[in-house]
């Protein structure tokens, strides 16, 4: 796999800002949006197979966000980030097809290990791996 | 042989014929076990409203401190339920008046018979527990309202306080004190934000939700804290 592109979807401007660092950081592309309407803008153009999703986002809210990703591309890895969660909103993110959830403030060590094994399973299964 | 069930009554009468009426009424009832109590027009002091299913308050000799002794009573037993029982029928503003004074029914005794007082009394108690189950589901609500709020609120700057201090340490490594610098200011922002939260939460004057996710609501903690103060 050629770029290993990430997107991150968070209205807080400074938690953009500091996945995108983190990420950046251990070698990954980073592209973020600060609303669901503007990352399915972004997604027009990009090829984008590993998401961040903040749940509760202006607009559209993450939930339908990760619908409308998960119809176009299913094998991306999906993952919400929120800053009030429940049993209950754990159990409807596995429902609209999100592969793990974490609770803000989340440790960066956890995203980016997110990301590489989400890489990391992608390569094998497209067979880019050797 | 099944169980009788067991209820927990404040008999207040100054009337005593009345009162000892009742609670020989009540205490021989055969079908429900009564458990009742007798005191004069007023609520002694040992009274532990947590005993208590229901109370019966004679108001017929109170005449105009009737109202008054009813609140004082409510104020008292707190959230057991109050049946009022008096002498001749009253009129219907008079019977609002009672009910806003913290009766749950109103009884007369002139055609009061025994069936019709028990069926006041199981009323009232369940009238009650819906009540009071539906105010701590409300409670419950609130509660859960302001911690989705507070969780929602600081969650966002202690991601970025928790998220720079993760990448500062690399950068004293690296000697970017530049970079260190940045970050330490947007920290310094960041902590300045909770605070701002922190502080609106002192200042919660109303109840105001927003959704949040779907089915949920939480609390708009910038619409409920008060203006005024700010």
């Amino acid at each position: 796999m050629k770029e290993k592109l990430v997107m991150v979807v968070d209205d807080e401007e400074q938690v953009r800002e500091v996945f995108k660092t983190a990420l950046e950081s251990e070698g990954f592309k980073v592209v973020t949006a600060p609303t669901a309407e503007e990352a399915l803008d972004i997604l027009k153009t990009k090829n984008v197979n590993v998401f961040f999703l903040d749940l509760n986002l202006p607009g559209m809210n993450g939930l339908e966000l990760c619908k409308l990703i998960r119809r176009d591309n299913p094998i991306a890895f999906i993952f919400a980030v929120t800053g009030y969660g429940s049993i209950f909103e754990l159990v409807e993110c596995r429902e609209v097809g999100f592969d793990d959830y974490f609770k803000k403030p989340v440790d960066l060590r956890l995203l980016v290990e997110a990301a590489k094994e989400s890489f990391n399973k992608l390569e094998r299964w497209t067979g880019t791996k050797k | 042989m099944m169980e009788r069930p067991l209820y927990r009554v404040l008999l207040i009468a100054k009337d005593e014929i009345f009162g000892r009426n009742v609670k020989a009424f009540l205490s021989n009832y055969m079908r429900i076990c009564f458990h009742v109590r007798l005191v004069g027009d007023i609520v002694p002091d040992d009274v532990d409203p947590r005993g208590y299913d229901v109370a019966l308050l004679d108001i017929s000799s109170l005449r105009g401190r009737a109202l008054g002794v009813l609140k004082r009573v409510k104020e008292v037993l707190d959230e057991v339920p109050i049946i009022a029982v008096t002498s001749v029928p009253s009129s219907e503003e008079y019977i609002m008046k009672l009910i806003e004074s913290g009766a749950d029914d109103y009884l007369i005794k002139e055609n009061l018979q025994l069936s019709m007082l028990i069926k006041s009394i199981l009323l009232s108690i369940e009238k009650n527990r819906v009540r009071q189950r539906r105010i701590v589901e409300e409670k419950l609500k609130s509660i859960l309202q302001l911690a989705g709020a507070v969780c929602h609120e600081l969650n966002q700057p202690l991601q970025v306080v928790s998220g720079y201090l993760h990448l500062i340490f690399p950068m004293f490594e690296r000697k970017e004190y530049d970079g260190v610098e940045r970050v330490l200011r947007i920290i310094s922002k960041q902590i300045e934000c909770m605070a701002d939260i922190v502080d609106k939460l002192s200042r919660i004057t109303s109840y105001k939700t927003i959704r949040y996710l779907e089915g949920q609501n939480i609390l708009d903690i910038e619409s409920s804290t008060s203006r005024s103060e700010q």
